[in-house]
């Protein structure tokens, strides 16, 4: 190997290693009951709120409509539903917060399953695109169904972004969750969409306005960007 | 007789006895005109020509795009209908499409119905057993192909479509893959259909040739009927390297014809199209055609100075100018020849070997 060579090698080795370490040590300390500033009480309070039964819709939905919507997306390479189909991802994180009240939990867990489809059908997406689309004409001449097509090619083709986006989608929602527990958790319950106002003088308005503004901004960048 | 299998087929034909025919099929969405052609059992055919018609045709035939009008007769089958997943026919498409996360022996076993036996079979007969476990992208080009080859060939079709599958390969192993193809369409009696547009893949491969242009067949014929015979001058430019000289018509005599090439030249060349006296024409003439001596050959002979010579391994590529014009003319000969001596030579060929037509719009 190279001198180069093994310098990167090293590097990466240690870029490993902090990162593994960045998952271990806090949840050793959690695992340990260590109180380390406001870690634990965070935790319980996301553990104890809808933030658990959020993460799993998500995760179900990434799985069950994202990754099959990625596939259909690129089957077809419709750029303009593409857009529409990932514009989710530009909601603030926190209009999608973790609400301890009961009000309001359908529209939040609607959120966080758009979330999971964004992400899903993103990363199935993004896994697919070097793949070839003659790929499914090389399995039909070959005498396969176009079911048995997508079973035995595309799909071990997008495990590998099928799984990323799983692993985002329980990263994300999480999170969002999270901070929107930490913006407050000195009122004692959380934002929802519900709740926002609370945050500020009359946020949801100019918030939905803006988030709305980027998302339509990204969709037609993104619809360019994919026009060959 | 027409089975008109519109549902899926509960069974796909059995070995019914191989031939493609397409008749009456056009598909205008796909540039493809009026298009009539069979191919018989243990028959290559090539389809050549630029653009998207060849790869087209097998595309109607393949079951990914489908035809406007006519019939589409696949040993016996109207397939119009058909889904491409029941049409039972070997294809190796464009770029072979392997699936690069299966092996060499899943590619042999991919078609259902396929048994073991039957995919170490093609196997072997591909020299491919000892790649068994190897990825696409952990083999030479020449082995993809066969691994193509491999997946089409298993489930023992009738009839195989090859869309241009020499392309990318070295110019060394063509001849090779060449004979594989060819012995592989004998020793099966498949009714093979071959796209491109690489008359080097072309020849030395196809039993007939179909030159197309612009979605249209122009001529279809065997190799060398359609290199010495060409109906027109797209086919006979299309046939590989040819001078085009332009001049007019003087006379003819039979179907010979004198022509006017430049205020001193005239050639005879054989009339494929008719033309009136005085009329614009176009005379086409082979480089191995054309005979190169140092003095004057007599009547007939073109008095020409040599520009160029250029050894090319198996012959010598020569470049002359006509008379005291600019007018070039390329002639090749056999390397085993000397170089013609001194610039000032004389050209003359068999009146039948070159070709006057129409000129066509450009």
């Amino acid at each position: 190997m190279s001198r180069r060579g093994l310098i990167a090698t090293l590097l990466l080795l240690v870029l490993a290693a902090l990162q593994l370490a960045m998952l271990a040590v806090p949840a050793a300390l959690i695992l340990a009951g260590q109180p380390t500033a406001s870690w634990p009480l965070l935790w319980q309070r996301l553990v104890d709120g809808p933030a658990p039964l959020a993460a799993l819709v998500a995760l179900a939905s990434a799985l069950i409509l994202g990754a099959p919507a990625g596939i259909a997306l690129w089957r077809r390479g419709w750029g303009l539903v593409t857009a529409m189909v990932l514009a989710p991802l530009l909601l603030p994180v926190a209009l999608l917060g973790g609400s301890g009240d009961v009000d309001g939990q359908a529209i939040l867990l609607a959120g966080h399953a758009s979330l999971g489809l964004a992400l899903g059908a993103g990363c199935c997406l993004l896994g697919l695109l070097p793949v070839d689309r003659r790929l499914l004409q090389a399995a039909a001449s070959s005498g396969v169904s176009p079911a048995g097509a997508y079973r035995r090619v595309v799909l071990p083709l997008a495990m590998p972004g099928i799984a990323a986006g799983c692993l985002l989608t329980a990263a994300a929602s999480l999170a969002t969750s999270l901070v929107a527990l930490a913006l407050t958790m000195t009122q004692g319950r959380t934002a929802s969409l519900a709740s926002l106002p609370h945050l500020g003088a009359s946020p949801l308005l100019s918030v939905l306005g803006v988030a709305l503004l980027l998302c339509a901004a990204t969709a037609a960048a993104l619809a360019l960007l994919r026009r060959p | 007789m027409r089975s008109p299998p519109t549902s899926p087929p509960t069974t796909p034909p059995a070995r019914p006895p191989a031939a493609i025919a397409i008749l009456r099929a056009s598909a205008t969405r796909l540039g493809l005109a009026e298009l009539n052609l069979t191919v018989a059992p243990a028959e290559l055919v090539t389809l050549l020509g630029t653009g998207t018609g060849p790869s087209a045709v097998l595309a109607l035939l393949a079951g990914f795009a489908r035809a406007d009008a006519g019939e589409l007769l696949v040993a016996g089958f109207a397939f119009d209908r058909t889904p491409a997943h029941h049409r039972g026919l070997g294809v190796v498409p464009r770029g072979l499409a392997l699936f690069p996360h299966l092996d060499v022996a899943a590619h042999a076993g991919f078609s259902p119905g396929v048994t073991r036996a039957q995919a170490e079979a093609v196997l072997h007969r591909l020299g491919l057993t000892s790649f068994a476990r190897r990825l696409p992208h952990q083999l030479s080009p020449e082995l993809r192909l066969r691994v193509a080859l491999a997946r089409a060939l298993a489930p023992a079709p009738t009839v195989l479509l090859l869309d241009d599958p020499l392309a990318g390969l070295p110019t060394g192993s063509r001849a090779a893959v060449k004979d594989l193809l060819r012995a592989l369409c004998t020793e099966r009696g498949m009714a093979v259909l071959h796209a491109t547009g690489d008359v080097a893949h072309a020849l030395g491969l196809s039993d007939r040739i179909g030159v197309m242009q612009a979605g249209r067949l122009l001529q279809l014929a065997a190799p060398r009927t359609l290199y010495e015979d060409p109906v027109s001058l797209s086919v006979a430019t299309s046939l590989g390297p040819v001078n085009r000289l332009a001049g007019t018509k003087l006379d003819q005599e039979d179907d010979i014809a004198r022509i006017r090439i430049d205020s001193s030249l005239v050639v005879e060349a054989k009339l494929v199209d008719e033309i009136a006296d005085g009329a614009a024409c176009v005379v086409t003439i082979r480089p191995e055609r054309i005979a190169v001596a140092g003095s004057d050959m007599g009547e007939g002979a073109i008095p020409a100075r040599l520009v160029e010579a250029l050894f090319e391994g198996e012959h010598t590529r020569l470049r002359f100018a006509l008379g005291d014009s600019a007018i070039a003319l390329i002639a090749s000969r056999p390397a085993g020849l000397p170089p013609p001596r001194g610039p000032a030579v004389s050209l003359a060929w068999q009146p039948h070997h070159a070709h006057a037509f129409r000129p066509e719009a450009a």
